[in-house]
């Protein structure tokens, strides 16, 4: 009888414990501290007042090491697109300095043509 | 090129045309179809300070025009050349004036590989600062080398009075000039730190490749109209001297 | 002068150098403005560092130097021997040999290679106390050194025997010879420093290579040229 009675309650234990291991689950879903990892919601259950600091404190850090990389990121494309201008407009420096040069010796030498023309005529 | 072409000026028009539409292309192409390389790495270049590759945005379609100038360099110095040989074997003055666009049209394509590569390097391997990009390594050198021997070439010729040993000295400096440029891409293999040695993962991206095909092709024909140009004038030269000795 | 020419023989190329040895012996006009050249360079850039640390930055300052100094002393050699046969009119004489012209091309150019590593010894000498040189210490330095004046002189003889009759030829020849001699310089002072801070001459031999693609490819140009240069 005793035995009966231990058997059953030992029987409605492993049952309870089951259900819990069941509804583990759905209680995690409904109460979100739950499935915190434990390195987090440990200070933040020891020291609720600290958490806030902390986190703005990350924040900040990490908005001003982000705007860094960005500015970077941005100069350096900036950068780029100057050395791009730099070394197009010399490009067409050259060209036009070729072409300026090609006038300047075409007309020396048509010059230098009708001259000899002119001399032969005479 | 052969002397013939540029004898007609209506050939010298029609590669001018095929240049210019040449170059245009180039431009739309490297402006327009090929997206700015944001990927990290693409490009083999290495920071002087830590061995990193980085990002060149931008700037790499500079490479659009750099490397097809430092090909119309290498076409300029070897027609140098063989224009050289082939006067001292013919003695006809095509050659020389021949010898003479190539050297003339070689500075100024020079210039560009220069500038073009140097603004480029300022930002790539340098500090940002003008001039920073210059580290006097092999290829750079010998490119400078190789433009400076175009203008002593024609300082030389300016120089020297009789007519025959002008062009004695223009044909066997020409024929000198010719070896500079294969020393030139050879260099690159020598006391190598930041000037890339290929750019087979540039060319891995389809556009780009298309575009640098593209680019040469386009860039050759401006150069062959340019070298075709200067031919006819510096023939027209040659005639006036011989009307003026007449 | 082709129909009449004989080839090339010893013991024309031997009397030749002889008598290229016997005009220097007499008039010591190359040796002494060479020589004078170089060791007023010498001074002038010992005069300049003086007081700085010894220090691999100034080594290698003084190896850049010397190999300048080298340079300018050759081209002040050639110029010298230029305005020498213009104004005695030794070189139409020459010229008038019944032999191959690369003879007399082959004759000068050992000449000239002789009187250039006289200079340079002179200038060692005079660099051990002046410039604190210490660098000589390994055997390939002498290879280099005689590769290098080649790659020098193989152009400048040839050139030189254009620009010695125009007009600045002086001025001419230093603006001519410069650029097709680069690589020699790279080469040279690419091995030199290869050898000094390397770890041996393994790391100077695509230096050396290139000293002697230079040196095969200008002796070869200046045996075929020289005579069309000169001609008529």
């Amino acid at each position: 009888m005793k035995t009966g009675l231990r058997v059953k309650v030992a029987c409605v234990a492993l049952a309870a414990c089951v259900l819990l291991l069941a509804c583990a689950p759905a209680l995690a879903d409904s109460r979100d501290e739950w499935s915190r990892p434990v390195s987090e919601a440990q200070p933040a259950a020891n020291t609720p007042a600290n958490e806030s600091e902390l986190r703005k404190q990350l924040e900040a850090e990490y908005r001003v090491e982000l705007e860094k990389r960005l500015e970077q990121e941005r100069s350096s494309y900036s950068a780029s697109l100057t050395s791009l201008w730099i070394a197009n407009s010399a490009v067409w420096a050259i060209l036009l300095l070729f072409v300026i040069m090609q006038a300047l010796s075409a007309r020396k030498k048509s010059a230098e043509l009708d001259r000899i023309k002119q001399q032969r005529g005479n | 090129m052969s002397a013939k072409p540029a004898q007609s000026p209506l050939v010298t028009l029609a590669l001018a045309g095929a240049g210019l539409i040449g170059a245009l292309v180039t431009l739309y192409l490297s402006y327009f179809y090929t997206p700015v390389q944001v990927s990290r790495g693409t490009l083999w270049v290495v920071t002087p300070d830590g061995g990193n590759t980085i990002n060149l945005y931008e700037s790499y379609r500079i490479f659009f025009v750099h490397l097809p100038a430092a090909y119309a360099t290498a076409v300029c110095s070897t027609l140098a050349a063989i224009g050289g040989a082939a006067w001292l074997l013919t003695r006809k003055e095509q050659w020389q004036a021949i010898i003479v666009s190539c050297c003339e049209v070689g500075l100024a394509v020079g210039a560009i590989v220069l500038l073009t590569g140097t603004f480029w390097a300022d930002y790539a391997w340098g500090s940002g600062r003008i001039g920073s990009g210059w580290n006097w390594e092999p290829r750079l050198t010998t490119m400078l080398i190789l433009w400076f021997a175009f203008a002593a070439l024609l300082v030389l010729r300016r120089a020297i009075d009789g007519e025959k040993a002008r062009e004695m000295m223009t044909a066997v400096y020409g024929i000198l000039i010719g070896p500079l440029y294969p020393l030139v891409s050879k260099a690159v293999e020598i006391g190598q730190t930041s000037h890339p040695r290929n750019f087979s993962d540039l060319l891995s991206a389809p556009e780009i490749a298309t575009t640098k095909h593209a680019a040469t092709v386009g860039i050759m024909l401006a150069l062959a109209s340019l070298i075709a140009l200067r031919y006819c004038w510096n023939r027209l030269g040659q005639r006036i001297a011989q009307e003026r000795a007449a | 002068m082709s129909d009449t020419a004989r080839p090339a023989s010893l013991p024309a190329f031997a009397a030749l150098l002889g008598r290229e040895f016997r005009v220097e012996l007499r008039t010591k006009s190359l040796i002494t403005s060479m020589g004078l050249f170089a060791a007023l360079c010498v001074v002038i850039f010992g005069l300049g560092v003086k007081g700085l640390m010894l220090d691999d930055t100034f080594r290698r300052f003084v190896l850049a130097a010397l190999w300048v100094c080298s340079w300018f002393a050759a081209v002040v050699g050639l110029n010298r021997a230029a305005s020498a046969d213009r104004n005695k009119g030794f070189f139409s004489a020459l010229m008038l040999i019944p032999h191959d012209p690369a003879l007399v091309y082959a004759v000068r150019l050992v000449a000239a290679m002789l009187w250039l590593v006289l200079t340079q010894a002179l200038m060692i000498v005079l660099a051990v106390p002046m410039l604190r040189f210490d660098f000589f210490d390994q055997p390939l330095m002498l290879g280099v050194l005689v590769m290098s004046d080649l790659g020098v002189l193989a152009p400048g003889v040839l050139l030189a025997s254009a620009t010695g009759r125009a007009r600045g030829g002086e001025a001419l020849l230093t603006i001519a010879l410069l650029p097709v001699t680069v690589p020699v310089f790279l080469g040279a002072t690419g091995a030199t420093e290869a050898m000094h801070t390397g770890t041996g001459s393994a790391e100077a031999m695509p230096f050396v290579l290139l000293l002697a693609v230079c040196d095969a490819m200008f002796l070869a140009i200046g045996l075929l040229l020289f005579g069309k240069l000169n001609e008529g």
